[in-house]
């Protein structure tokens, strides 16, 4: 028998099914590539490749006491619990409440809620506080429950050591790490820290099988920075200025301190009261502000000696020359009165003029220097316009264009009227008194070092100019002097050590600009020593103290300036220069 | 003869192959161990760090010299008799 041929037909079925085979195997494999091809990798890439993150250190910041460095401000990674909810069944919600409550020392029910609240998402943050942090221990105990559906995840937090010690200054880090003032803001190009990360291969189970070559980056941690604060005379201001506010104050009461080393610009202690704690939660307070570098006052009285020195400094007059001080009422021409406040001074000399703190001696002086010489003497003390101190929201002041000068101006000047400055200003201005001479730019940092102890940043002194020769200042330190040792500020005389100093007190003015308010002062005073050769300055000054309980900077300034510099001398071992006291440093 | 020395040499080469991929997949892994152990021990150094801070505090340092009544400002103690001479080194004290 013959065999017979495949029937066409069959042959075309297989050959049609052959090619559609191909076909859809061309069409699967060109939609795998093509039209789902990037997400497939991407999918792969999910599953085989894991990312470890590493984490950075936000820099730290440190200030100084008796020559070791005292942590102000670090970040650590503080441990924090949560809960995934599709891990929890219904049923099993509330034991792992009662558990957790129990163990974190919070209500069993907020627990709860937080659970039910995020049931469809695998993320509940549990918190216990505003940082979430749970302790050491706690961690221990929630980890021994051995629950899958409770995890501990680590987040930074920036913890400040010291409290309230130089809080304004440092100011403070948002939750999320984002600076929120002060040091931190502005020297946060230093501190910022970059994450690294670690890209591995791993297996079904997630388990580490190579490491991705060339996907690694390495974290950089932020770098350290050293101040010039010393956190001990720091203490003693802020303890100065509360003790100040709470005896002399009011409603309206702040105050603000500034304590420099003279010679060098360093800013040994700056702060403001109420003060500020930035461990606290609430920020939002005027108290976050550092008032020393944002608040300008009218200084008054307290800038005579500089006045005085600048008329010394033209040969106008000589410290002994006498003026006649009309029997404590001036008229100056179109200047209207210039009073003494009910005291009536005939002959008086430039020196008594600032001792005695005479208004109608100064504003003579106003009027032989002349605005313009004035408004120059004014800029050479480095008042209007910013310090270069590293702080955000330094103000310049207020010292209004020469051409708006007018003969109001001429006479007023010279005791602190016409003009608002802040109190590093004004410490600045009489460091050049201090320092036979030189407005130096205040310094807060004194050094940047990288992790690894590489010094990156070292600070210099730097001289913006020349104000006084040193003669000049010399005098004007010893006129400062007579006014502690016999004038307006006794109540700054030390027992060990001299000092020299002026008050002022100065209204404030009225609501609308115009004017001064009523019953409002401020209060200051200017302390350095030892007169010679001067270590210390310190400007403290009241604003708006309550009337009642005094008001004049020799009053609510010149005690607790005293106090400072006392403390500090001591705490700084300086020898006494007095009689009282040098035979016991000779024993 | 030859031919089996090559073979020899070839898988000597193959076993020292997977034997150094094994030893550098070993390295690897202490690497990433070592590095979580050096991520957990910062963790843990952190916070000792804050904590050393609180305690160095210069306000809380003078609290608890109060509480010990020690003058943190005065001299050190100088003590009387034989035990405050100091050992001296070439006719210098060597304090």
């Amino acid at each position: 028998m013959q065999g017979q041929a495949p029937s066409k037909w069959r042959q075309n079925v297989v050959f049609g099914g052959m090619i559609f085979l191909i076909v859809a195997l061309g069409g699967r494999l060109w939609h795998m590539r093509i039209v789902y091809g990037q997400r497939a990798e991407e999918m792969a890439h999910r599953q085989q490749n894991h990312v470890i993150p590493i984490p950075a250190r936000v820099g730290s910041i440190y200030a100084v006491a008796h020559n070791r460095p005292v942590l102000l401000a670090a970040s650590k990674q503080a441990p924090t619990c949560f809960v995934d909810p599709s891990l929890v069944d219904d049923y099993a919600i509330a034991d792992i409440s009662e558990d957790i409550g129990k163990l974190l020392g919070i209500h069993h029910m907020e627990v709860h809620d937080a659970i039910i609240r995020r049931g469809d998402k695998r993320y509940a943050p549990i918190k216990k506080n505003p940082h979430r942090e749970i302790s050491l221990n706690q961690l221990a105990m929630l980890r021994a429950l051995k629950n899958r559906a409770i995890g501990i995840e680590y987040q930074w937090v920036r913890g400040y050591p010291c409290g309230d010690l130089a809080g304004s200054v440092l100011g403070f880090r948002m939750r999320d790490g984002r600076p929120g003032g002060g040091l931190e803001l502005s020297l946060d190009r230093y501190l910022e820290a970059t994450n690294g990360k670690r890209e591995l291969v791993v297996d079904a189970a997630r388990r580490a099988v190579s490491i991705v070559p060339g996907k690694s980056v390495a974290p950089r941690d932020g770098n350290h920075v050293y101040l010039c604060l010393d956190a001990v005379i720091q203490g003693y201001l802020q303890e100065a200025l509360a003790q100040t506010v709470a005896k002399h104050g009011g409603f309206k009461t702040w105050a603000t301190g500034v304590v420099i080393d003279p010679n060098t610009g360093r800013v040994l202690a700056m702060s403001s009261a109420p003060g500020f704690d930035p461990n606290a939660t609430d920020r939002s307070g005027i108290e976050a502000t550092n008032r020393a570098v944002i608040m300008p006052f009218e200084p008054g009285s307290v800038v005579k000696p500089l006045f005085a020195a600048a008329a010394v400094s033209e040969g106008l007059v000589t410290w002994d020359t006498m003026i006649f001080c009309e029997n404590g009422c001036y008229r100056p021409p179109r200047g209207g009165r210039i009073t003494d406040h009910g005291q009536s001074y005939g002959m008086k000399s430039v020196t008594d003029g600032v001792v005695l703190s005479i208004n109608t001696l100064m504003a003579k002086l106003g009027g032989m220097i002349g605005n313009s010489g004035l408004h120059g003497w004014v800029s050479k003390f480095g008042f209007g316009r910013k310090t270069g101190i590293r702080l955000p929201g330094e103000e310049r002041g207020l010292i209004r264009p020469l051409a708006r000068w007018d003969t109001y101006s001429t006479p007023r000047v010279p005791f602190g009227q016409e003009m608002a400055v802040t109190s590093l200003q004004l410490a600045m201005a009489f460091g050049a008194v201090a320092n036979d001479g030189l407005l130096l730019k205040p310094r807060l940092v004194e050094s940047i070092v990288s992790p690894q102890g590489k010094v990156l940043y070292t600070a210099k002194t730097e001289v913006v100019h020349r104000v006084f020769t040193p003669t000049v200042s010399q005098q004007c330190r010893r006129v400062m002097q007579q006014v502690v040792e016999r004038g307006t500020g006794k109540k700054c005389r030390m027992d060990k050590w001299t000092s020299f100093g002026k008050t002022g007190t100065a209204q404030i003015a009225g609501p609308n600009g115009m004017g001064y308010a009523d019953g409002a002062y401020t209060g200051s005073f200017v302390g350095g020593a030892p007169v010679e050769k001067p270590k210390l300055l310190c400007v403290i000054s009241v604003y708006w103290p309550n009337r009642s309980k005094g008001y004049y900077g020799g009053t609510v300034a010149a005690p607790y300036v005293k106090q400072v510099l006392q403390q500090s001398l001591t705490y700084m071992k300086t020898p006494p220069d007095k009689g009282v006291g040098i035979a016991s440093v000779a024993d | 003869m030859r031919l089996c020395f090559i073979i020899a040499c070839m898988v000597a080469i193959g076993v020292g192959v997977v034997h150094l991929r094994k030893r550098a997949d070993i390295a690897k892994h202490e690497l990433l161990g070592l590095n979580a152990e050096h991520r957990r021990l910062r963790r843990d150094a952190d916070p000792l760090e804050l904590e050393l801070g609180h305690l160095m505090n210069p306000k809380a340092v003078a609290e608890r010299a109060k509480a010990m009544n020690i003058d943190l400002n005065a001299a050190p103690v100088r003590l009387a008799g034989p035990a405050d001479e100091t050992p001296r080194r070439n006719g210098r004290a060597t304090n």
